[in-house]
């Protein structure tokens, strides 16, 4: 994906006190690009879940950056997350949540991801050049769960 | 974020409004935690003001009913979203969380 034609690019410490500037600036661009409350609930918690992600696990594996990457088309949003900590592929390493679980079993981890495979119409993980590179695509049309 | 608490009948609600993400998750579940006595045997969780809710927020509200589980309370959330809705049934909270409608319903379900 072209990042110089980003409608939204950010490039920041991965540290969590700047999640606020991660959830800020996808609120202003969805404001900018007439998003239902509904889309930007959603693209505002699949970036949440995984720049968490590296500002808490990749950080201290030893992240130094984290970069965000947001693209719109006319139907479609690509949110890419960069970083470069050990490599790590939140698809296959995270572990899967029992949603079926009873609730004094049920695991409190793994939740995030689960909830980004399910909003999200393709997510495809590379590591390249020493950087988790993962990108997330979905249709503007509501998808329903 | 905001929680606030009110007593109705036998019942504790407490209501949070706002958004609940990574950044408050623990504040919001603190909170909570100072408002609930040992005795309370029916509790309300209303979220007919939250606008946002992450994985983060699942997880205090998890640890929440565990919690309210332990101390023999039926619990009880209502009024949520649409989009809080959809999180909840791909979570499958929805099935181990008693999820009502309205405010009334969920105090009549717990008080019960």
């Amino acid at each position: 994906m072209s990042e110089a034609g980003a409608d939204l690019h950010l490039r920041l410490p991965p540290d969590p006190d700047r999640l606020a500037d991660v959830t800020g600036a996808i609120e202003e661009l969805g404001e900018r690009e007439r998003w239902s409350p509904e889309f930007l609930f959603r693209m505002n918690l699949v970036l949440e879940e995984m720049t968490l992600n590296v500002m808490t696990h990749g950080r201290s594996a030893g992240a130094s950056e984290l970069e965000v990457v947001v693209t719109c088309k006319a139907d479609t949003v690509s949110i890419e997350i960069i970083d470069d900590g050990p490599r790590f592929d939140p698809l296959s390493d995270a572990p899967q949540p029992d949603t079926d679980a009873p609730l004094d079993e049920r695991p409190v981890g793994g939740l995030g991801v689960h909830l980004v495979r399910e909003m999200m119409d393709r997510i495809d993980y590379r590591y390249e050049d020493g950087r988790n590179r993962l990108l997330m695509t979905t249709s503007k049309t509501a998808k329903t769960a | 974020m905001e929680v606030s608490s009110e007593r109705d009948g036998s019942a504790l609600v407490v209501a949070v409004d706002g958004r609940i993400d990574g950044s408050n998750s623990q504040e919001f579940q603190d909170r909570f935690e100072e408002v609930i006595e040992d005795g309370d045997r029916a509790v309300v969780l209303d979220m007919g003001k939250l606008t946002y809710i992450s994985s983060s927020g699942l997880r205090a509200t998890l640890l929440l009913a565990r919690r309210l589980q332990r101390q023999q309370a039926k619990f009880a959330i209502c009024s949520l979203s649409p989009s809080i809705k959809e999180v909840f049934e791909i979570s499958g909270f929805d099935r181990i969380i008693q999820v009502l409608a309205s405010r009334e319903e969920a105090t009549q379900a717990v008080s019960a």
